[in-house]
């Protein structure tokens, strides 16, 4: 997964998984019953997991998918 | 003024939360960006096929999950090493304590992709079940079922032990708490 600010055409390739997302047979594990989890500790996990999560969307964005965004629109405006 | 807001713009206000799905969905960092990458690319390429006003979030985290289930699948033919994505921890959080971070992570990589996915969706991300639904090409009693096995197979991870069976009551308890 390089750069491909050269060569946008080449995305057209990747069609396939694109943005219909395919529907997968249903694994045995989905099936049967589950058993549920008591409130707080779903509470817990859920806690934990967006402690996680949060962290890593407060990092700085890296300037070069920044550039990236920005290059894209400049091309288009030359156009 | 949502009119004065470009493609673009709506685009980079989009990459905090794809880099944090990404980086949870994959327990890579690098990769992560790389996926981030791929994801604005495609995006911008299909811009003419996102239905203005529709949900910009979920059309990316659409293009950016496929795009990585593309490259799961590949790298699991390839036969790489599974563990190598969470011993590539990220930065300590200011939140967790380095080990609660670096153990969460490693706990979500023990999931099925599917399980992971679902719960970053649901838990971290605050997708609708019907929008997780949708990102995932999945029913919604297909995503509440994942979301419910992998909310358990943590707990099993964290305590030691298997939770213990709620009663058929509880239902309303769990879908009450998983809301923001």
């Amino acid at each position: 997964m390089q750069h491909r600010l050269d060569a946008p055409e080449d995305c057209k390739r990747t069609d396939g998984d694109f943005p219909e997302p395919e529907r997968q047979p249903e694994p045995e594990a989905d099936k049967g019953p589950v058993p549920q989890l008591p409130g707080f500790a779903a509470q817990l996990i859920g806690q934990r997991m967006r402690a996680m999560y949060d962290t890593i969307a407060q990092e700085p964005v890296p300037d070069d998918l920044l550039e990236l965004v920005r290059k894209l629109e400049a091309k288009e405006q030359q156009k | 003024m949502t009119e004065t807001k470009s493609f673009g713009d709506a685009l980079i206000e989009a990459i905090p939360n794809l880099r944090a799905f990404a980086h949870s969905l994959s327990g890579d960092a690098q990769l992560s960006n790389d996926l981030v990458q791929e994801t604005l690319l495609k995006a911008w390429t299909h811009k003419d096929s996102f239905v203005p006003d529709s949900n910009l979030k979920a059309w990316l985290f659409t293009i950016l999950r496929n795009t990585y289930f593309t490259y799961y699948r590949k790298s699991q033919r390839e036969e790489l090493d599974e563990d190598h994505a969470a011993m590539n921890a990220s930065v300590p959080p200011p939140q967790l304590t380095h080990l609660e971070f670096e153990d969460m992570q490693k706990a979500l990589m023990r999931l099925s992709p599917d399980h992971r996915e679902a719960l970053l969706l649901i838990t971290a991300e605050g997708f609708s079940y019907e929008d997780a639904a949708r990102v995932c090409g999945c029913a919604v009693g297909t995503m509440k079922s994942r979301v419910n096995r992998a909310r358990n197979r943590l707990l099993e991870e964290m305590t030691g032990q298997p939770p213990s069976e709620a009663g058929p009551d509880d239902e309303d308890v769990v879908k009450s708490s998983s809301g923001r």
